[in-house]
């Protein structure tokens, strides 16, 4: 049995210790796809929901070895949460400071943007991204942070492939328009 | 995904990576997080609840199973198969002539297919998908679906911004059920028909919403989150046109809606008609 595996029937069966050596291992991935899916202000609610109810509910996981498809849906799912409850709000002010160090990547066709260009672009896509639904950032963040495959994406989110691929693809279309508002 | 987008994968790859570059201190969270765990009781199982009623149940049926079919014969309890998904849907070849059991589905069912006709798309434990599957062709999605779905609850209002949708309990029959839809949905002015399915009463309407017809879900309109342990997902009715049918039964006051729809090709009467075969043969446990 490998160590995880160990781990995840011993914390099943309610050792604290076990569920926070597994909780230890994956914290640090968790808060990443977090703060990519709901922001820096409620990454650490989101993961701390899902680590308290991953705890109180392992003793349903029935197969040890699906242990992290399970807390990553737990996670995700948390996420979403998060995003509704705070109702329809209005778009929020990324830090641009923590942007700053991203890349210089450009978002848009034109050349050789200056460095204030680049990262006033790579915030403009971020707050396009804050646009999307809650189900929309999941996908993206899943496929293209994560860089799971169209078939994990759709097992993380419940759903068919086939779902998965058109919801991807209508994700990608209404961060192109969030994107356009953005730049008006 | 190709890169020749007005955004990149790439571009959208780096934007995450820039948003998960978080300043939240770890070892807070891991702190906050085993204190909070501490002093959390886990939710027993409940098979471990239940463990001694469950071995005596268990116990009897398999002596009663065991005994039958030494008196009975195989032929008279032709195998079920269990329903396996395991590429998450779509891909799934079609089934075999036979008589399946899904494996996560609740009320229990059983159900006959013929050679070829039918996919298995979705088996979660409040809906149970199958996808026709045309002569010659593979699984496709627009191809016409089987729904069965046990209605937890119903949408209250609009689906809103960031998919905040609200759900209500209710709807605790067929009757109210429809009623409810109705209020939602241009059912057109029929009164539902009493029909018979798996021995169950139920009530029948079928509809098509104009094509003009708008809603405010961006998937079609959201029925029923049959999702578990906070973990949503949705069902939906197309609302694009296509003709969709719905049966509602009722399984000790539990409403299971039975929905069949052509596919966006709208090959309805093809798909109705396949339906109808594997409906017929449904047979219902009571929900455990």
């Amino acid at each position: 049995m490998a160590i995880d595996d160990d781990l995840v029937v011993r914390a099943r069966a309610g050792e604290i210790r076990a569920f926070e050596a597994l909780f230890e291992a994956r914290v640090a991935a968790m808060l990443r796809l977090a703060a990519a899916i709901v922001g820096n202000d409620d990454a650490g609610d989101a993961v701390q929901q899902a680590s308290i109810q991953a705890w109180r509910e392992l003793p349903h996981l029935r197969e040890v070895d699906r242990f992290d498809a399970w807390f990553g849906r737990i996670l995700t799912n948390s996420c979403r949460a998060v995003l509704r409850s705070r109702r329809r709000r209005q778009v929020r002010e990324v830090p641009v400071a923590s942007l700053d160090e991203a890349t210089g990547i450009k978002l848009s066709a034109r050349s050789s943007p200056s460095p204030a260009e680049q990262t006033s672009e790579v915030d403009v896509l971020s707050r396009a991204f804050d646009r999307l639904s809650a189900d929309a950032r999941v996908l993206l963040a899943l496929h293209h942070l994560e860089g799971r495959s169209l078939a994990e994406t759709a097992a993380r989110s419940g759903i068919s492939i086939a779902t998965a691929k058109w919801r991807l693809h209508e994700a990608r279309t209404a961060l192109e328009r969030a994107l356009e508002l953005e730049r008006r | 995904m190709s890169d020749n987008r007005f955004v990149t994968d790439e571009q959208i790859r780096l934007m995450l990576e820039a948003r998960g570059r978080h300043g939240i201190s770890v070892a807070d969270l891991v702190a906050s997080v085993e204190g909070t765990i501490e002093q959390t009781t886990q939710v027993p199982h409940e098979l471990l609840r239940a463990r001694w009623w469950r071995a005596v149940a268990a116990t009897a049926f398999a002596s009663v199973a065991i005994i039958a079919l030494l008196v009975a014969g195989p032929k008279l309890w032709p195998s079920i198969h269990d329903l396996h998904i395991t590429t998450g849907g779509l891909t799934e070849p079609a089934l075999e002539a036979g008589r399946y059991r899904p494996t996560m589905f609740d009320p229990p069912i059983t159900f006959s297919v013929p050679a070829g006709g039918w996919a298995p798309a979705v088996d979660l434990s409040a809906e149970l998908q199958l996808r026709r599957v045309r002569p010659g062709e593979e699984a496709r999605p627009d191809n016409g679906a089987l729904t069965i779905v046990r209605i937890n609850n119903v949408m209250t209002g609009a689906c809103g911004y960031n998919g905040n949708v609200p759900w209500t309990a209710g709807a605790d029959s067929p009757h109210a059920f429809l009623a409810w839809l109705g209020g939602q949905l241009p059912l057109g002015q029929g009164a539902p028909r009493a029909v018979t399915i798996a021995g169950k009463q139920a009530l029948e309407i079928s509809f098509g919403a104009p094509v003009d017809f708008r809603h405010t879900c961006d998937y079609g309109f959201l029925l029923t989150d049959v999702g578990t342990s906070g973990d949503p997902h949705w069902v939906e009715i197309p609302v694009d046109g296509r003709e969709v049918r719905l049966q509602v039964l009722d399984l000790s006051g539990q409403p299971v809606l039975v929905m069949t729809e052509g596919g966006k090709l709208n090959w309805y009467d093809e798909a109705a008609a396949t339906a109808d075969e594997v409906i017929s043969s449904m047979s219902f446990e009571e929900i455990r």
